[in-house]
């Protein structure tokens, strides 16, 4: 293993100037790496959500499986590169690239300078690797063709979310970059939509009489969130545009690609597609919210109206959230009827929107926390060549 | 930094192993990619029980124990009534267990069969994997279906796979937490070597189970127990190369009193040839345990499905048409072997009886004809002689008494304005070159029966075709067929498939036709009987007819 | 840092002084460095004694894992249940039957059914009989009547299974209620 070798070469202790211009301008290999891991996943779950609508036959040997764990292995081997080295170097007393290394951080008492971010898409994959022997015990059980949400199934899926949110956290670190700005603008959306497939699992909880689909109001939720994190977080128009289009980029790739795919392997696996295929979109862009854009624009423009004191801020994010909560939710009734032919009003709706409008200011005001841990998150020295 | 140099190596490397994956996916045809696991299919089953012709779908069973659904379609004139029905798991196992031993019913329902033909189903229990029985006990008889339930297998490449990237999710774990905690960082390089090796085992099983071949099957080539249904890959097994098993005698137990109109029951004993002892393992095939072709003194045929009733012994009935010869035939497939044809050296013989009872008149050759009230075109595309349509056989219809009333002029527009003479005779004026069907060389007989597409899949083909010739002149056809040297059975597979998940659809889909295609080679010249068989409304068509096989130009066909 | 310490001693909580030392060298581990006996808190600056004894524990440490993965290879490996008696358990709709093939190797073996009805009780039976086939070779062997010897047991002393492979026994079972029939799989080795 050459992982702990570099500093050999950089001298012991001291960083030269040099050295560390070269730290500087290489973490975005890393954070690539782990991001091409999570594209990857998001790329294979859809293709295997739309897999086993359409054609059927579950082995573990497919190939979205196979994507889905290489994307798994390929974060998690990345973070454990990154952690590796990080660590190392900083307990050498060699400088840590700030954009990597992240803030330090006490655990048990012990202070130590680790790259946050990794560390949690490391955790993350290493939880996702588990979960496939959960799963195999669960089918071995369950049988054949098991569904989304079984445990094993939502342990997986969220695992790689946990990932994800790793992989907006190493972007986040690294915001003096460009490639930082750029790779938040794009983790955070695949992020997002990779975890509503994870939050099929609120469907077990439908309301009443109503049968409004607890994964509806986690969506509604889960991107009202990530969408006030996001614009806290950027501070920006520009970035809060390219957040929206690099969602709206996800899923219309999503869309071409995941029917494409799913007919390519069925056609070269000489499998028949079922019956039915054809009605409606695919399944997982078809989930993600097609009015995210304009959304994401209302609420910037709406909190950068808020006077900058943190205080205001606190008290307009949650009335932020709950407008943002209201327009997903309305826009959620009109995607649903365009895509699916679902009726445009259904007395569902009534409490589909009260809820949303809800947690969306709940959302709101958890998102206004996670934009300030993200800025915390952000380095505000130079690189710590020091240690300990 | 190096570091990352190696990073890059890594997922370089990584990448390479998907691009070629993607790339075996594509130029690698079709391996067992999909199939690696043994999927539960759905077994269709025809069952003639008692005056009832019905199809069993036995759907596969997901979890176990768990539900077992089985659908019971029925055809037109099966008489209403009630079934029951139960499963008793049969299979030996090594272990005692904590479920009651083998032999006792595990559950049963019962399914009210209206006068209407369709769809009746009923969910029962499965407690085990391994070989069941299906009694299915009309009140007088009772059917027994062996079937297995499979259990869910983990091949051992797809074990490795799994265990291998839990290993990495473990160890990658442990390296995380050893860089944060231990004071020797350096000591979480052994987890992360580790990570490494457990990944390139599960990436090594993820490929394997790809391309391991499977064991032998129980069902398909073993005796199913328990064990082996199980644990697949763990049972001990001889080192069979070869796991055929002796051919079948077919010992036809005829009635003890046959007359003609009235219904005649008769027992199939089937006994191995080499031991004597009952042969009892009889795999389905084409959705059926025993195909049973019957051809009446006249010609009429039967194509019938023979219900086990017990080790080695089967049972069947049908009404007899007229009096005189019966012969018979059975096909089967043994576990381990392929089909074989079981001719009955005796048939058997009905007496006079009913006044309604006579034979049946001697059906036309190619050609228009109605048959049940549907419309059907038989036309030939010959081999060398290229694309003709037409009657060939019309000609060697000499002298048919009686006929109009079988062909239709009554009938669909296709019939439309078409009498019996005169309509051959038209034809075979319109199509001067009509192709002569000439021994050795390969024919294709089209079916056109109905103008919609809505056959339904019968035995999982959209059509059947019996051969049987050259039959001498003069000679009644049960007795001819009897001795008839060629005995074929030909399949119109079309559209139907049968790799979907699950299997292949059931009678319920009318999807198919209106033409099938039969194409068979006519080893020798002469007269031959054929009869055409497809399903539509919930009704098997039969169409019989003559047709003259011509000896090729410069003498027999080869073999 | 704390990696050149040759010393095992209990980690301490805290930070601990930078030595100074090669820190990613993991050669260095082994040689116990003269400087750097006063790295970690709590634990005596005696680097020899301690250098000695840590030798001594990787060595075991070393033996025992060895020994441990030997003992783990042996464990999946040890060929099992080789030349013990073959049991199966089947039944019928009035019986449930064990068989015991004592010895399922080529030769003579004795055959014990043990037949229970179904609620566990002993089973009274007229005959028992013992049928040896091959089912793919088509060889049939002489059938053997088992002797009643303790209730619901009966025993076949010399039943002749003359090659090795996959044996067919049919158990059939003569009793009051009628003949009933079961067949067991064996191999024979």
């Amino acid at each position: 293993m050459t992982i702990a070798a570099p500093g050999a070469a950089s001298g012991r202790g001291r960083a030269s100037a040099s050295s560390r211009a070269a730290i500087a301008s290489k973490g975005w290999i890393p954070a690539s790496v782990v991001m091409l891991g999570v594209v990857f996943s998001l790329t294979a779950l859809s293709w295997d959500v739309q897999w086993h609508v359409d054609v059927g036959p579950d082995t573990f040997f497919t190939l979205p499986h196979l994507f889905l764990y290489a994307g798994s292995a390929l974060a998690g081997l990345a973070s454990l590169a990154v952690v590796l080295s990080t660590t190392a170097a900083h307990r050498a007393g060699r400088p840590v690239d700030p954009s990597t290394g992240g803030q330090p951080i006490a655990v048990f008492g012990k202070t130590f300078q680790a790259p946050v971010g990794y560390l949690i898409s490391g955790a993350g994959a290493a939880g996702f690797l588990l979960y496939g022997l959960a799963d195999m015990w669960w089918h071995s059980l369950y049988g054949f063709d098991a569904v989304i949400e079984s445990p094993p199934h939502i342990g997986l899926l969220l695992s790689i979310s946990f990932t994800m949110v790793g992989v907006v956290v190493v972007f986040a670190t690294a915001w003096k970059h460009t490639w930082g700005k750029a790779g938040v603008v794009v983790a955070a959306p695949v992020m997002t939509a990779f975890t509503m497939v994870s939050l099929q699992g609120l469907n077990l909880l439908s309301f009443g009489p109503f049968r409004i689909r607890g994964s509806t109001i986690g969506e509604i939720f889960l991107l009202a969130m990530v969408t006030v994190t996001v614009v806290v977080f950027v501070r920006s128009a520009r970035l809060t545009l390219a957040y929206g289009l690099a969602y709206a980029g996800v899923q219309a790739v999503l869309w071409w690609f995941t029917p494409a795919a799913t007919r390519w392997y069925a056609d070269v696996t000489g499998l028949p597609l079922r019956d039915f295929v054809g009605d409606g979109g695919p399944v997982v862009p078809g989930m993600m919210a097609m009015s995210l854009l304009p959304v994401a624009l209302v609420v910037h423009a709406a909190l950068s109206r808020a006077p900058r004191a943190p205080a205001s801020l606190k008290r307009a994010a949650p009335l932020v959230g709950a407008l943002a909560g209201l327009l997903l939710a309305v826009g959620w009734i009109v995607q649903s009827s365009l895509v699916w032919g679902a009726p445009f009003f259904n007395a569902a709706y009534i409490v589909l929107i009260a809820s949303s409008v809800v947690l969306g200011a709940l959302a709101g005001h958890l998102g206004r926390g996670f934009g300030l841990i993200l800025r915390h998150a952000v380095p505000t020295t130079a690189p710590s060549a020091e240690g300990r | 930094m190096k570091t990352y140099g190696f990073l890059l190596r890594v997922s370089t490397v990584l990448l390479i192993v998907l691009v070629v994956l993607t790339a075996g996916a594509v130029t690698g045809g079709r391996p067992a990619w999909a199939d690696g696991a043994p999927a539960g299919q759905d077994l269709h089953i025809s069952q003639t029980l008692g005056a009832r012709e019905l199809t069993v779908v036995v759907r596969r069973a997901d979890a176990v124990p768990g539900p077992l659904r089985v659908d019971v379609i029925t055809h037109a004139g099966t008489p209403a009534g009630r079934l029951a029905l139960r499963v008793i798991p049969t299979g030996a196992s090594t272990a005692a267990g904590e479920l009651p031993a083998a032999g006792s019913v595990v559950a049963e329902g019962t399914l009210d069969l209206g006068a209407v033909p369709g769809y009746h189903g009923v969910t029962l229990r499965v407690d085990r994997p391994g070989p069941w029985e299906l009694a299915v006990d009309d009140g007088e008889r009772v059917a027994r279906i062996p079937f297995i339930v499979p259990a869910r297998v983990v091949t051992p490449p797809e074990f490795a796979a799994y265990v291998g990237f839990t290993a990495a999710g473990a160890l990658l774990l442990v390296a995380l937490a050893l860089v944060v905690w231990a004071r020797r960082w350096w000591l979480s390089l052994f987890p992360a070597g580790g990570m490494v090796a457990a990944a390139a085992v599960g990436v090594t099983g993820a490929l394997l189970s790809a391309t391991t071949p499977l064991p032998p099957q129980a069902g398909p080539d073993l005796d199913p127990t328990i064990d082996n249904v199980t644990a697949p890959y763990s049972v001990k097994r001889p080192p069979l190369e070869d796991l055929s098993r002796p051919p079948v005698n077919m010992h036809l137990r005829p009635p003890e009193e046959a007359s003609a109109g009235r219904r005649v029951e008769f027992d199939l004993l089937l006994t191995d040839g080499a031991t004597g002892r009952p042969v009892d393992d009889l795999l389905v095939h084409d959705s059926a345990l025993i195909h049973l072709i019957v051809v009446s003194p006249s010609g009429r045929l039967w194509h019938l499905h023979p219900v086990r009733i017990g080790r080695g012994h089967y049972q069947v009935s049908l009404v007899a048409g007229e009096a005189g010869h019966y012969a018979v035939t059975a096909e089967v497939a043994r576990r381990g072997g392929g089909v074989q044809l079981l001719r009955s050296a005796t048939g058997f013989e009905v007496g006079p009886g009913l006044a309604h009872a006579v034979p049946a008149p001697e059906p036309k050759g190619l050609g228009l004809r109605e048959v049940d009230g549907t419309a059907v075109d038989l036309s030939v595309t010959g081999g060398a002689y290229g694309e003709a349509t037409g009657i060939a056989g019309s000609n060697g219809t000499p002298g048919t008494p009686g006929t109009p009333g079988t062909e239709g002029v009554s009938g669909g527009s296709a019939a439309k304005g078409v009498s019996a003479e005169a309509g051959a005779a038209k034809e075979a004026a319109v199509e001067p070159s009509a192709t002569e069907v000439v021994a050795g060389q390969a024919t294709t007989i089209n079916a056109k029966i109905g103008d919609t597409a809505d056959l339904q899949p019968w035995l999982g083909m959209e059509g059947h075709m019996i051969v049987v010739g050259p039959l001498p002149e003069g000679k009644p056809v049960g007795k001819a067929t009897e001795s008839a040297p060629i005995w074929a059975h030909v399949h119109a597979m079309g559209a139907v498939r049968k790799d979907g998940v699950g299997g292949q659809p059931d009678e319920t889909v009318a999807a198919f036709g209106p033409t099938v295609r039969f194409t068979y080679t006519f080893p020798q010249p002469g007269r031959y009987r054929l009869w055409v068989q497809a399903e539509r409304n919930y009704s098997i068509v039969t169409v019989p007819a003559i047709l003259d096989v011509g000896r090729p130009e410069g003498g027999d066909p080869p073999a | 840092m704390t990696d050149t310490t040759p010393a095992d001693g209990p980690s301490a909580p805290g930070r601990t002084p930078a030595s100074g030392t090669p820190a990613n060298d993991v050669s260095a581990d082994n040689i116990p460095a003269p400087d750097s006996s006063t790295t970690t808190l709590g634990v005596p600056a005696d680097g020899t004694t301690s250098a000695r004894s840590t030798g001594k524990r990787r060595f075991l440490s070393t033996v025992l894992s060895l020994a441990l993965l030997a003992g783990l290879a042996l464990w999946i490996f040890w060929p099992r249940d080789a030349g013990g008696p073959a049991v199966l358990h089947n039944g019928t709709a009035a019986y449930q039957i064990k068989l015991t093939l004592h010895s399922p190797k080529r030769g003579t073996s004795p055959v014990t059914v043990h037949v229970t009805d179904r609620q566990g009780k002993p089973a009274a039976l007229t005959t028992v009989s013992v049928e040896p086939v091959m089912p793919h070779m088509g060889h049939a062997a002489a059938p053997a009547t088992a002797v009643a010897g303790a209730p619901g047991l009966y025993r076949a002393d010399n039943v002749r299974f003359f090659m090795a492979g996959a044996w067919e026994i049919t158990v059939v079972l003569r009793g009051p209620t009628g003949t009933d029939q079961a067949v067991f799989p064996v191999l024979v080795t």
